[in-house]
């Protein structure tokens, strides 16, 4: 796949300072396969990407906090809003302008407005500590504003029919000057009736200034959802769920896959056929059967965790379950076939011929020779569990409390009707991104460990 | 060859018998009763239930009566959540729609794919093979979830509404057995069926195309070139038979997966199949036709196994003997 230059042998000079001890022999960039995957400019900019992908898992889950609870759950806008500036038009300003100016009446309603008013909020923009009095003369004028804007709208709009009816009719060129004219004030009209309300609004909601209001700009990057959350922030914390369910998910399942794959090979016999019946039995029932099996167990059980004391229904312990059952199959298989060839291989029947134990032979010679495989095994599982969380979201039985692409892509099915793609694109781009990083970067370590594997 | 057969039929009841006898004990785990009756159930409500599902027997009576009613496919006992009806009653009906999408899904995306990787195999390494194996492996990358939407958006609403072409049903589905069978088939199994295809693509064709280049570089494949067959005869007569294998295996590991997607596509479609049937009956709690679905689902699992085997034995006269 990568007929490169730099697939050529070693330059002389190279050897030359191997030789001079330049090298330590057994460096980990000194062993063939690496050599080959770190010259594989695909399959490193994948890892980088996915070194990223953590980073920003790990900034939201430690202590760091990145991105709160606050920050993707509350309101920051009005609901729907389009992303990437698209915004700005003039209809989509006035809504804006309206979705504050009723927040604020209905602050105004409630039955204590001082409280009510001092609540509101939505991210950066926070209401102007103004006494009650002047909210309600703020929020007057704006509503007078409003109607001017209105009127101002209608006049803009007749004066664009005219000119469309004088363009088709073909009237004498005075006329359509006149017409510009009137057409071109219309328009001032209009604006400044837009500026003036959104002036009144600015005196409620001040702009935010400085590094919050580059932060506001982030929250609106991409739009809002249904319920006015910034889809941006919450694309990006979804980063921590994946990461976290990808994470324990390909940990558990690849560690006890390659343990009973590894030892059902090399041992064979008995523990072979144990291990063997094992997974047969497992993977006779798809996983997502055993999750509908393990949520019908676990949502109406009153079990909790026992340090937290939270509901293991709330938690993500069911779909760590559920996938951790199905997923270590893989791995097992091909450990237990990798395993199996090796131990028949000359160099392993001369270890055990000059003595060494089971486990340094286990350790030091089989180990090292299917540990490609335990990452692409890897990478594999995490696939996995993230695209697996998405179908499990979509039934109800995935993660709870937390925004994740599972979530967002199942939220935003109803927006699709109507034609907008934000929250699905943010999401399935975000997933996109990862999932495909992770594909490249299992090819390149098959491409560069597996002496078989043909591009 | 019989020997074959009953060896691998006597091999695999007893996985099967351990794993009803799993999923049995599974359910149990958490009291289904409980769960059934609202929220604070007094204990004579308990029992009384308890009793009439025959749920107060003790397990090892269930597990036979359940393993009787699979071996004599009789499910007459009564389902929790339909209570007028017997599991057989609704799990019945539902057994031909999930076939009517999942079979004609396979044999697609099975053709569809071996016929792409077998392109991409011939033309190694050239622009076309590059390119398609790109798409797969972005067609690998967004999830299932986002093509059914994407899939339903533009195949069955967009063009209604853009061209005022009604080719495909936005969701539902009728029945076999009518006089437009086939014409209906098209209208509410057809797009559930093409979204299967093209989220299975990716993955097959990739599989397919390595299997085959695996196969060019064998010996045979040089000696049939040598004594001159056209490339035709190459691949399709020495090739792909030897490639028959895999692709077998292949095909009947990714019945379960199907199973998974059907479960979504039924549930997004609102085809009314073995899946959609097991959620809405989970989610309402009814403890006899979840156990039931999980039975049979892993019955047909372990027959397409033991079927996979025998066709291996049918391909391959070596694997017999082993």
């Amino acid at each position: 796949m990568h007929p490169s230059p730099a697939s050529q042998p070693e330059q002389p000079s190279d050897l030359l300072t191997a030789r001079a001890g330049a090298h330590r022999p057994s460096g980990l960039f000194d062993k063939p396969g690496v050599r080959k995957f770190v010259r594989n400019r695909a399959g490193v900019v994948a890892l980088i990407v996915i070194a990223a992908f953590v980073l920003v898992a790990a900034l939201i889950a430690l202590p760091t906090r990145m991105l709160s609870m606050d920050d993707v759950q509350s309101r920051v806008a009005p609901s729907g809003l389009p992303g990437l500036g698209m915004a700005s038009g003039p209809a989509a300003r006035t809504e804006i302008a309206d979705f504050f100016v009723r927040e604020v009446e209905k602050a105004l309603r409630a039955s204590e407005p001082d409280a009510a008013l001092a609540d509101l909020r939505f991210a950066e923009r926070v209401i102007a500590p103004l006494p009650v009095g002047e909210v309600r003369g703020a929020v007057a004028d704006a509503r007078a504003a409003f109607a001017r804007l209105d009127a101002a709208l209608l006049a803009y709009e007749d004066a664009q029919i005219e000119a469309e009816e004088l363009a088709e009719g073909g009237g004498s060129a005075a006329d359509a000057e006149l017409l510009g004219e009137r057409l071109g004030a219309a328009r001032d009209r209009y604006r400044d009736s837009l500026r003036g309300l959104e002036a009144h609004v600015e005196r409620l909601f001040p702009r935010p200034e400085g590094w919050r209001r580059v932060v506001y700009g982030l929250r609106l990057f991409a739009g809002t959802d249904r319920q006015g959350r910034s889809i941006a922030f919450r694309a990006i914390y979804s980063v921590k769920t994946a990461v976290q369910i990808g994470m324990v998910t390909a940990v558990f399942s690849v560690f006890i896959g390659a343990v009973l794959g590894g030892a059902a090979g090399f041992f064979g016999g008995l523990v072979d056929h144990a291990v063997v019946w094992l997974y047969s039995t497992l993977s006779s029932i798809p996983y997502i059967i055993w999750l509908v099996v393990i949520a019908f167990v676990f949502r109406e059980s009153d079990w909790t965790v026992p340090i937290t004391g939270k509901p293991i229904a709330q938690t993500l312990i069911p779909v760590y379950l559920a996938f951790g059952v199905t997923l270590w199959v893989g791995t097992c298989r091909v450990i237990r076939g990798e395993a199996m060839k090796i131990k028949g291989l000359d160099y392993i029947q001369s270890a055990l011929a000059t003595g060494c134990s089971p486990a340094r032979i286990l350790g030091r010679h089989v180990l090292p020779n299917v540990l490609y495989l335990v990452f692409i095994n890897f990478s594999l599982a995490f696939v996995a569990a993230i695209k697996g969380e998405v179908i499990l979201s979509y039934l109800g039985l995935g993660v709870q409390g937390q925004p994740s692409w599972g979530i967002m892509i199942r939220d935003s099915k109803d927006d699709v009707v109507l034609g907008v793609f934000w929250e699905l694109g943010a999401a399935t781009l975000m997933m996109f991104v990862l999932v495909y990083a992770f594909n490249i970067l299992s090819d390149a370590l098959q491409d560069a460990f597996d002496p078989k594997h043909v591009g | 060859m019989w020997s074959y057969v009953l060896r691998r039929i006597l091999y695999n009841v007893p996985i099967y018998l351990v794993i009803v006898l799993v999923v049995m004990a599974m359910l149990r785990i958490n009291d289904p009763v409980a769960a059934y009756l609202s929220k604070n159930p007094t204990a004579a409500e308990i029992h009384e239930t308890r009793a009439r599902f025959g749920l107060d027997r003790p397990f090892l009576a269930q597990y036979l009566s359940m393993l009787g009613s699979i071996a004599t496919l009789d499910f007459s006992a009564r389902s929790w959540y339909r209570e007028t009806e017997t599991v057989g009653q609704v799990v019945g009906p539902s057994i031909l729609p999930s076939v009517a999408v999942t079979l004609p899904a396979l044999a697609l995306s099975t053709f569809v794919s071996v016929v792409v990787g077998l392109v991409a195999a011939v033309n190694r390494g050239r622009a076309l093979d590059r390119g398609l194996m790109f798409l797969a492996v972005i067609g690998m990358s967004v999830s299932y979830l986002v093509f059914i939407i994407l899939g339903q958006y533009f195949g069955a609403f967009w063009l209604r509404e853009r061209f005022g072409l009604e080719l495909f049903a936005i969701r539902g589905y009728e029945g076999a057995g009518e006089a437009n069978w086939p014409a209906n088939w098209a209208y509410y199994c057809l797009l559930p069926v093409v979204i299967s295809v093209v989220v299975s693509i990716g993955y097959d064709t990739r599989f397919y195309r390595s299997v085959i280049v695996e196969q060019t570089t064998a010996d045979y494949i040089r000696t049939a070139r040598a004594k001159g067959c056209g490339q035709a005869r190459v691949m399709f007569r020495h090739l792909l038979r030897n490639a028959l294998i895999p692709i077998i295996t292949r095909v009947m590991i990714t019945l379960p997966f199907l199973i998974v997607g059907s479960l979504l596509l039924e549930v997004y479609f609102s085809i009314p199949g073995m899946g959609n049937t097991l959620l809405t009956h989970m989610i309402n709690k009814d403890f006899a036709v979840t156990q039931t679905i999980v039975a049979l689902l892993a019955a047909i699992f372990i027959l397409t196994n033991i079927l996979t085997d025998v066709l291996y034995a049918l391909v391959d006269p070596r694997v017999r003997l082993s």
